[in-house]
């Protein structure tokens, strides 16, 4: 597999696989937060990386700074490129979210995308306020997930830079 | 939700930026919760803690036949709602606008909101509906509501069910009772609906994905069972699902309810009344919805802190139609208790159970800020 974070640092250096599928698992890992799944997010983050970090940092034999260093860097690119993905997405689902509305055709290609009506950050129940101003991002975030999926966002956001 | 639905045309515009013709004064606000089988509405203006409108009304709406004589209906109508078209089932069909908490047939629950609209008194100014949904619904599930609703309420908010019935079931004057037990600090909800049952732990906090858990095994699937033990037990019967269902209200019970009267059922066999005992079927459906809700609390208590565990038990709650089968509550403790957990209290909300969605939608509506509603231009 390509690098997917740190492909500039990686030119001519052979490909690890091993390092791969860490940045794979990591950008997933950031993204699955983004996406407001957090117990799969800490799933990943808790049971599957620390394994990959392991198998890839023995086997690279690099002293224990640099790896620290390594996987400072990955793990901030990862979070840079699903943030530049969500702003570049934000941007153009809120001119396309727009367009779509009073617009059937739109509105029912929007409407048939799934979403449930829930809500992606705890709120004490004494503050109805902060509750439905919850379940109206959400909302905004299902709409715009109907419009260009945060995963193709992200992975855009990556590939360009 | 049917995905064969058109999405509808109802446009949406954010309340932030639509002009708001109403003061607080002559507003109108609505909390309705839109059931499969029954629906709650209260209404009260915004100014006033009175109540104008509490009404519970069966979803349903009855399309007379185009047979029936002049003189047959009340008033000669085509359409009739909620208990009115369950008197006059044999002359109009009968449809049920959702299934599973959500608009299936459009026409209908169009229908069925008119109806609605026409219960709430007559207003100069805007009405404003805070409107339940089941938390599973989608996307599309809102666009068809807020279709559904589109010219007949000026702003709307879609709001989880689970949440307005916590909120719906908290008795804020009573929190500086030291007796009073707080029902939103931590507790499990078991709401079992006709198309889905869904069980949540409310601790604090409103539940999110992670606290949640939604099967599509209700009371509709209760009456299928039945049904299709029913009909193998007596093929020639002709049983449907209403008269299935009429039986199950009535006579529906669970393990270690004793002395329950049998489920005797008058079906009409070649233009005869005959008598069939339905309690096995009865008892057949009923049992595998109390597995499959206990098999669900199970696994949501397991998700839960261990700390918090010794209080959750003590506050299972049940509510929903499912609530209404004799013996469900002390069945689910049984079950809990012979599984191993320490001294489970399960509580039973019982017959006004829809009230508190309602209520929990207008204590909602009456907080919302003008940046929350959703202007639904007719």
């Amino acid at each position: 597999m390509n690098s997917i974070l740190s492909a500039e640092r990686l030119v001519g250096e052979p490909a690890d696989p091993r390092w791969a599928e860490l940045e794979r698992w990591t950008l997933e890992a950031c993204l699955l937060r983004a996406e407001g799944r957090e117990a799969e997010a800490v799933g990943v983050l808790q049971e599957r990386i620390p394994g990959l970090i392991r198998a890839w940092s023995e086997a690279a034999g690099l002293a224990r700074p640099v790896v620290q260093e390594r996987l400072r860097t990955m793990f901030a690119d990862a979070q840079r490129f699903v943030a530049r993905g969500l702003a570049h997405r934000r941007l153009i689902t809120a001119e396309l979210a727009g367009r779509a509305e009073g617009r059937p055709t739109v509105a029912a290609g929007v409407a048939g995308s799934g979403g449930r009506l829930g809500l992606r950050r705890a709120v004490a129940v004494d503050d109805v306020v902060g509750m439905l101003d919850g379940l109206a991002e959400a909302e905004r975030e299902v709409r715009r997930e109907a419009i260009w999926p945060m995963r193709s966002a992200a992975t855009l956001a990556a590939a360009r830079l | 939700m049917s995905k064969t639905l058109a999405a509808p045309a109802a446009r949406v515009v954010s309340s932030a930026v639509a002009s708001s013709s109403a003061s607080a004064t002559d507003t109108l606000l609505v909390g309705f919760d839109w059931g499969t089988n029954i629906s709650s509405v209260q209404a009260a203006r915004a100014d006033s803690t009175e109540l104008l409108v509490q009404e519970l009304i069966p979803t349903v709406v009855g399309y007379a036949h185009d047979d029936v004589l002049d003189g047959i209906l009340p008033g000669d109508e085509r359409v009739f709602f909620g208990k009115l078209a369950q008197k006059h089932r044999q002359h109009v069909r009968l449809v049920r606008p959702l299934s599973g908490g959500v608009i299936a047939d459009r026409a209908a629950a169009r229908d069925f909101a008119k109806h609605i609209r026409s219960r709430l008194p007559e207003q100069s100014g805007e009405i404003r509906a805070v409107i339940g949904m089941p938390a599973s619904s989608d996307l599309q599930a809102r666009e068809n509501a807020r279709a559904a609703v589109q010219g007949l309420f000026a702003k709307v908010i879609f709001v989880p069910e689970p949440f307005l019935a916590a909120l719906g079931y908290r008795d804020e004057s009573r929190l500086r009772d030291s007796e009073y037990q707080d029902p939103v600090l931590n507790s499990l909800y078991v709401d079992i609906g006709a198309g889905s049952t869904d069980v949540c732990v409310v601790q604090g906090r409103y539940p999110t994905a992670d606290d949640q858990l939604s099967a599509p095994f209700a009371g509709d699937a209760v009456d299928q069972i039945i049904l299709d033990a029913a009909l193998a037990a007596y093929p020639d019967s002709g049983l449907t699902l209403a008269k299935v269902r009429e039986a199950k209200e009535k006579h529906s019970f669970v393990m270690g309810e004793e002395g329950h009267a049998p489920a005797l059922v008058t079906v009409m066999v070649a233009g005869k009344p005959l008598k069939i005992d339905l309690t096995a079927q009865i008892a057949k459906g009923c049992e595998a919805l109390l597995e499959k809700t206990f098999e669900m609390t199970r696994e949501l208590i397991a998700r839960a802190e261990p700390d918090s565990i010794g209080d959750l038990l003590q506050n299972v709650i049940v509510t929903g139609g499912g609530s209404l089968i004799r013996g469900f509550g002390v069945a689910l403790q049984t079950k809990l208790l012979e599984e191993g957990f320490e001294n489970p209290r399960v509580r039973v909300l019982g017959q006004n159970y829809k009230d508190h969605v309602a209520r929990g939608a207008l204590k909602t509506a009456r907080q919302a800020q003008d940046r929350h509603w959703q202007h639904v231009i007719g």
